[in-house]
């Protein structure tokens, strides 16, 4: 009686323990069908800030560039940065981000939109910009267009 | 009496007439010359600017080729002013030209590129010596929409003019330019001597006003009328204009060399042909070679002999030197400069189908009247390294064609084996390059904007992405989902219909991503059908095919025509995860005052979900690992790749369009008027794109970015089931989390009659 309520005790845990493995499975694999072994790990992306090619850099400067010409409101050349940024780079999302920031802000937030589905694609894993990405988002849906007046603050520049 | 009397209303009669005549030719002068725009000054298009930064391989980007079509002159050891290069193993040093962007005038630096290998090391300006990301080269010149007189030129101010240029050219043309009115009887007097002394003619007569009313306001035919109103409209000019207004109008008129069927007119226009500088940046020696070219301007061109040109250079040096313009020190140094001038494009005609498309676009924003005196700068986004390897490819690819397939292509064919190639970069839109045929003074024909068609299997990924997107068809798809590829018919518009497939085999039952990289007919049929043809046809739409197209089962197997450039763009929601650029060409278009007319913008909008879109994308870079694109690796194409053949019925059209994550090409093959190639897509297409896609887009670091929502799961090749053991070969198959396999591969329970592949 005594062995069988330790091998009861014994099932339980071991129950319990795949149990848990089973739930955290769960969480990157919506189907439990599908055992842990027949499944094949996608690498994460990389952190947007930790890519550190000659391209990015090249892409990056292009987008301070076209930080600073936001800053003076010269939205069109701006935005010109940003898709220059892009064309050196297109794997790079903050170029989108940015091109994204200068419609709005040049009073054209529905051309936004695709800009930042695409940011969303290359940086929606990384938490920040995920909510960077859907501000602007909320900002541009709502038309809640900057008047031309309106003070530029530069984000913090997590780069 | 009568006879003085006679004679006196004689020349009372020729005096009014001379009067009358005078002031006719004086409102004509003032009618013309008063002019805001004295000249029609053709409009230019450009290509786009090239970033230049670490990593970059010059060797592979072709860069010196770019700096001679830029013309930039290789200044060996060193560079010492704006256009000079120089190169060695371990830097190239280029001194920047100076350049008008829409919204930006950017002032010309030297920069040194540190090298290893052939790639840039490092960039750095070296004014500052501060160390730079990256650096800009100058957009390309592509071509000059003239008017019908064809003369190329850049208008400019006295003001801007060198000193020594205007002195040089007075003192060798017309040396007593600000003593006369106009005509120089004492000039005519001294060329007449001159001339008899030598017995042939060695000096002209003609002021500038005179040479200034020859080119501006009469024809060029020599009549000895035409001499007479020469005469009288130089005197015209004079009484109702200062020297410094006829000096400009000069200056910006005078002929200076011929360029193919376009003249060099003006001295501006001059500089930058000669030595591709603005002309406030000559030498005093270039100066006065300029200044000694207008004697006779192609016979002097440093293009033509340099010993001729320096000859004539220092006989105004010279010149220049008695007449105490110069020192003796400044005389020795210039006449010691040596003579470079940049290589000259040999090829006069560059882009012209994809220069035709542009204007195309242009002549619905513009009449050609402004494109012809206005002088517009119109910014393009083509990429002329690209654009040459394209037409290189094409060239080259269908004379290896006919060389290597004379059996198969028909006999005495009037017309040639035609192509199209474009590029697109997906993430911008931006067409990169366009050759839309084989010879352009052979047919202006443009395949790749005006045949319409039949894209063939390249239209099934439209197919298998309606399937693959459980909102968009009716039956949810994945790659590992069994599909019969077994024949059957289907009734459509009153017809009975039957798809083939290519090798006319049947397969049974196979995967859809088996029957993609093989591109079945039958099975493609069946899941067209399955997830409704109207399904299909939404899709092609969303990813901007506009031609016709109806939902009928044919229509899963590319029968409605399209434009190649229409199945280009379609095809950039590939790489960029469902997200549709709209194909862009021009950029800017901007006054020659620099005030920007037209703008267009990279315009960019989600159309479909991204997860199917990898999941089609992953097919596709099947196609070129296993399927009927596999040829792709034998030309050596590194890296991460998908495509599409595509061979229409009896091979009439022969396509491929194949992408990289950052770059997109599609060729075409086949007869104007449909005539059989008897070469498929990957045959006749697909060398024409690796060739391409090897000198452009080999880049190899790149992957497909797979979207949040994407699953890897082993599946077993036969069932399409969850892999086990037991099971056969195993795959690594994406799905959707949405759609994961739901059965192991033990748990199916196929019909053992079907067939397994």
């Amino acid at each position: 009686m005594k062995r069988f309520s330790l091998l009861s005790v014994l099932c339980i845990f071991l129950f319990t323990a795949c149990a848990k493995q089973g739930g955290e499975g769960h969480k990157r694999f919506p189907d439990e069908h599908i055992p842990e072994s027949e499944r094949v790990d996608i690498p994460p992306p990389p952190p947007v800030e930790r890519v550190g090619t000659p391209k990015r850099s090249a892409s990056r400067s292009l987008i301070d560039e076209g930080i600073s010409l936001l800053q003076q409101k010269d939205y069109d050349k701006a935005l010109r940065s940003f898709e220059n940024a892009i064309q050196v780079d297109p794997e790079n999302g903050i170029a989108y981000f940015y091109a994204a920031k200068a419609n709005v802000q040049r009073g054209k937030p529905e051309s936004a939109l695709g800009f930042l589905d695409k940011a969303e694609l290359l940086m929606g894993h990384d938490e920040k910009w995920k909510q960077k990405i859907d501000e602007l988002r909320t900002e541009a849906k709502g038309g809640l267009v900057n008047s031309p007046d309106a003070v530029f603050v530069p984000d913090q520049l997590p780069y | 009496m009568k006879k003085i009397k006679f004679v006196l209303i004689a020349m009372l009669l020729s005096a009014t007439f001379l009067m009358a005549y005078m002031h006719h030719l004086g409102q004509i002068v003032e009618e013309k010359f008063g002019q805001q725009d004295k000249w029609n000054l053709p409009s230019r298009v450009f290509s786009d600017a090239e970033y230049l930064y670490p990593g970059i391989d010059i060797k592979q980007r072709d860069l010196l080729a770019k700096l001679d079509r830029l013309s930039y002159r290789n200044s060996g050891d060193s560079i010492q002013s704006p256009g000079d290069y120089s190169i060695n193993s371990s830097h190239l040093d280029i001194y920047l030209h100076d350049f008008s962007y829409p919204n930006e005038v950017f002032k010309g630096f030297p920069v040194r590129i540190g090298l290893r290998n052939h790639h840039i090391t490092s960039i750095e300006n070296k004014l500052e010596g501060q160390t730079l990301e990256l650096v800009r080269l100058e957009p390309e010149m592509l071509a000059s929409i003239f008017d019908e007189r064809m003369e190329d030129r850049t208008e400019i101010k006295l003001s801007d003019v060198p000193p020594h240029l205007a002195e040089a050219i007075i003192l060798i043309e017309d040396e007593r330019f600000f003593k006369h009115h106009g005509v120089d009887p004492v000039g005519i007097l001294r060329a007449a001597v001159a001339d008899v002394i030598a017995r042939k003619i060695v000096q002209g007569g003609s002021t500038l006003t005179q040479q200034l009313v020859k080119n501006y306001f009469l024809h060029s035919r020599k009549s000895f009328l035409r001499k007479i109103n020469e005469a009288l409209m130089a005197i015209e000019l004079e009484k109702k204009y200062s020297k410094s207004e006829i000096l400009q109008a000069y200056l910006n008129e005078i002929y200076l060399g011929q360029r193919g069927s376009s003249s060099i007119s003006g001295v501006a226009k001059a500089a930058q042909f000669y030595f591709a500088k603005d002309v406030g940046q000559l030498s005093l020696a270039e100066c006065a070679l300029l200044a000694g070219l207008i004697q006779a301007p192609n016979s002097h061109s440093p293009f033509n002999s340099v010993e001729r040109a320096e000859k004539r250079r220092n006989i105004v040096l010279q010149k220049m030197f008695e007449e105490q313009l110069i020192s003796a020190e400044e005389f020795q140094s210039a006449k010691a400069e040596k003579i470079n001038p940049p290589k000259r494009n040999i090829k006069l005609v560059t882009a012209p189908y994809f220069i035709d498309f542009v204007k195309m676009q242009l002549a619905e924003l513009y009449p050609q009247e402004v494109l012809e005196k206005e002088g517009l700068s119109i910014f393009t986004s083509l990429d002329m390294t690209a654009q040459l390897a394209a037409e290189a490819s094409v060239e080259d690819g269908l004379n290896t064609l006919e060389k290597n397939y004379a059996s198969l292509l028909p006999k005495d064919h009037a017309g040639l084996l035609q192509a199209c190639l474009i590029a697109i970069q997906p993430s911008t839109g931006f067409i990169r390059s366009m050759v839309g045929g084989r010879n352009y003074q052979a047919s202006q024909y443009n395949r790749c904007v005006q045949a319409l068609r039949q894209p063939g299997s390249t239209f099934k990924p439209f197919v298998y992405l309606t399937a693959f997107d459980g909102s968009r068809g009716k039956q949810p798809y994945t790659p590992a989902t069994l599909v019969s590829d077994m024949s059957f018919e289907v009734t459509s518009g009153g017809e009975k219909w039957s798809p083939k497939n290519y090798e006319k085999e049947e397969h049974g039952l196979i995967r859809a991503r088996t029957a993609l990289e093989h591109s079945y007919n039958i099975a493609t049929a069946r899941i067209a059908i399955d997830v409704g043809l109207e399904n299909v046809v939404k899709t092609a739409r969303d990813a901007g095919i506009s031609s016709s197209l109806q939902p009928v089962p044919s229509l899963s197997l590319g029968a409605f025509e399209v434009t190649p450039l229409e199945m280009a763009s379609s095809y950039t929601i590939f790489p960029n995860s469902g997200i549709r650029a709209e194909p862009i060409s021009i950029l800017n278009v901007m006054t020659k005052e620099g005030e920007v007319l037209e703008r267009r913008d990279v315009s960019m909008k989600r159309v479909f979900d991204p997860v199917p879109v990898y999941l089609t994308t992953q097919v596709l870079e099947g196609v070129i690992d296993r399927g009927t694109g596999a040829s792709v690796r034998s030309f050596g194409f590194r890296g991460a790749v998908a495509g599409k053949t595509g061979t229409t019925s009896n091979y009439r059209d022969a396509w491929f369009i194949g992408f990289t994550p950052n770059f997109l090409a599609l060729s075409w093959v086949g007869y104007d008027d449909n005539t059989s190639t008897k070469m498929s897509g990957a045959r006749a297409a697909l060398p024409l794109w690796a060739s391409f896609m090897k000198q452009v887009a080999n880049d190899g670091t790149q992957t497909f970015t797979i979207p949040a929502g994407v699953s890897l799961v082993k599946i077993d090749t036969r069932t399409g089931g969850i892999y086990k053991r037991k099971c056969g070969d195993v795959f690594v198959e994406a799905f959707a989390d949405n759609n994961l396999p739901a059965q192991d591969c033990d748990e199916f329970q196929l019909d053992s009659e079907v067939e397994l592949h």
